[in-house]
């Protein structure tokens, strides 16, 4: 949605804007640590005092339970929302074009097969589906193929997550691919003789794109939020991972008395998926100039 | 119409069976061993484990296994916890309750004031009021809920001391016949509102657009213009047009509306499903985690028929009678 008293694009703006200040955070997040001059994981509050120690001039934001420097862990928090937000949105993309370009081109018997697939998957509560899985899953940390991975809690976030989503970019997909077949381009594309692969690529797909980057964006944001929620109960991110959901559990015991250690990771969640949520719907008004009469 | 609710009733057969099916691989097929983890832990005889294994039929090939889960869920027979050594059934049958009172509670809160305050951006269209409005279902998507009901928790029942901070109350009204106790009114405000708003601006933003779009707006002006006070513009223009968004809403969110609900139960400590999920799960009681997802699968499949049924009433234009031929 965008908000019209922003002015035409600005609310894309900001939306870009938030998003390039989050990744770009995430990509010198070791740089930035050690601007701070504190690691995610050093116990540096001092001593005589029981933490968490209120912000101060030598810890900004304040330390958490174990006296562990808040800003430095938000810092370090950034890459694992982005991990689990991108990587998950990129299986589900994988698999869902690549179902979906299936369903709509071949239409028929596959397409019915894999749409009453589909369907199963929306059939589902996405997140307590995926609480359910993750949290049968004995132990990530030595799990067959999530041992090797840098963050083995993580990496099953992201599977679980990007295994669930293919079926909404499948959906979309699908329509898109059917929509444009019925286009004079794609017609005569096929009827030149271009084979069912290079129709799908080069014709087919491409025209997709504009819905897809939307998805992907809203997506995006929708993974973090789940990560956040997931690592929050305790099935996500393992401690001492410096998850943003993780650092509002850590916190929840002291919320009355020390609000601080919770509000930080919170405020961070919330401006980053409104970042995303911002851009995809920047992004659709600005490719659908039909929904901004109403938006206005 | 009938022969279409019984189409759609057989067309649940094969989501519950998957349903059954997922949960049952995931209890049992899972590296880690479910008599182990019945034993509680590494240090345990392997002939205790043997016995277990006897007791409780993990010892058959597993396709004999599968056969005979599915035929103790046709039974209604989840399982028993490895924890407390209850039938799972008789869990649910305990926690249910709170979660349904919080969550219809949280429903009707965001559909009340999501159809008052979309009516009212799509009454004041481009001006404040509407602003405000968009700004506000922006944030309800961006906000994880968890940490929503901690910053309530910390303004309302802190600072202001207006409210509890958490629990259910123990002095609730008990409902005749049912024997289900209810909460302390003032212990459910917290987190009935802390779940409303997730889908309190998505349904105002909804109601708005729909308002806008169908221009049903310029009769709601109308009708204020001939001097209709709020409350009869609301109710017989605006409520009628509203509803369809709402419900749409309701079949599109209610799994977000579920997952909202175990984190607000946990953090609340309102001893709901949502909260025994979150105990059931660090303490690895899996049938209880699985049963209780289980359940609320069907609770959610069912709630999704009986959206679409709704439609039937709402929406004149809609027949299902006859296939999409």
């Amino acid at each position: 949605m965008r908000l019209p008293f922003l002015g035409a694009r600005l609310s894309l703006m900001i939306g870009a804007l938030l998003v390039a200040a989050f990744v770009l955070c995430a990509a010198l997040a070791p740089w930035l640590v050690s601007l701070v001059g504190y690691g995610p994981f050093d116990q540096v509050a001092p001593r005589s005092i029981t933490p968490p120690t209120p912000p101060d001039a030598l810890h900004l934001l304040g330390t958490d339970t174990l006296g562990r420097d808040l800003l430095s862990r938000l810092i370090s928090g950034t890459r694992i929302s982005l991990e689990a937000g991108l990587l998950a949105e990129a299986i589900a993309l994988v698999l869902g074009t690549i179902v979906g370009a299936f369903a709509g081109y071949f239409g028929g018997r596959t397409d019915a097969l894999l749409m009453r697939c589909a369907e199963l998957v929306f059939a589902f509560p996405e997140p307590l589906l995926a609480l359910a899985i993750i949290a049968a899953v004995p132990d990530p940390e030595t799990a067959p193929f999530l041992r090797h991975l840098p963050h083995p809690s993580i990496g099953m976030v992201f599977l679980v997550l990007g295994f669930l989503g293919w079926a909404k970019i499948a959906r979309l997909v699908r329509g898109e691919v059917l929509r444009i077949r019925a286009r004079e381009f794609a017609q005569a594309a096929q009827a030149l003789g271009a084979n069912g692969a290079r129709v799908v690529m080069r014709h087919l797909l491409p025209n997709a794109l504009g819905p897809l980057i939307v998805a992907a964006t809203l997506g995006i944001g929708g993974n973090i939020l789940m990560e956040a929620w997931l690592s929050f109960l305790g099935v996500g991110a393992r401690p001492p991972l410096p998850s943003w959901g993780t650092m509002v559990t850590e916190g929840q015991a002291y919320i009355l008395s020390k609000p601080w250690v919770c509000i930080a990771p919170g405020m961070a969640i919330l401006v980053v998926v409104l970042g995303f949520n911002l851009l995809g719907d920047g992004i659709r008004d600005l490719l659908d100039p039909r929904r901004r009469v109403i938006a206005a | 119409m009938a022969s279409y609710v019984l189409r759609r009733l057989l067309g649940l057969a094969p989501v519950l069976l998957a349903a059954a099916t997922l949960v049952w691989a995931l209890l049992f097929l899972l590296p880690g061993d479910p008599a182990r983890l019945i034993a509680g832990g590494q240090g345990v005889d392997s002939e205790v484990i043997d016995s277990i294994r006897a007791e409780w039929g993990l010892d058959a090939p597993a396709p004999i296994q599968y056969l005979r889960y599915l035929g103790k869920l046709l039974r209604g027979d989840l399982g028993v916890s490895y924890i407390q050594r209850r039938p799972v059934t008789a869990i649910i049958r305990d926690c249910f309750p709170a979660t349904f009172i919080l969550a219809v509670a949280a429903m009707l809160i965001a559909a009340g004031g999501g159809l008052v305050l979309g009516a009212l951006a799509a009454a004041h269209h481009g001006r404040l009021l509407d602003h405000l409005v968009l700004i506000l279902a922006l944030l309800g998507t961006s906000t994880p809920v968890f940490w929503l009901g901690l910053m309530l928790m910390l303004l309302f029942a802190s600072r202001l001391a207006w409210l509890p901070v958490l629990g259910y109350g123990m002095d609730g009204a008990i409902v005749p016949f049912l024997g289900i106790r209810l909460p302390e009114w003032d212990h459910l405000v917290l987190p009935a509102v802390t779940l409303s708003l997730v889908s309190l601006g998505a349904i105002a933003r909804l109601t708005r657009t729909s308002l806008i779009e169908t221009g049903s707006a310029e009769y709601l002006r109308t009708a204020a213009a001939k001097g209709a006070s709020a409350l009869r513009i609301f109710v017989y223009h605006a409520l009628k047009n509203a509803l369809l968004p709402v419900v749409t809403f309701v079949g599109l969110d209610f799994a977000a509306l579920l997952g909202g609900a175990v984190a607000t139960e946990y953090v609340f400590a309102w001893p709901g499903l949502g909260k025994t999920i979150v105990r059931a799960i660090a303490l690895k009681d899996l049938p209880v985690v699985e049963g209780c997802v289980l359940f609320l699968t069907v609770v959610f499949v069912l709630v999704n028929l009986a959206v679409d049924l709704a439609y039937l009433y709402l929406d004149p234009r809609i027949h299902y009678g006859r296939a999409a031929a």
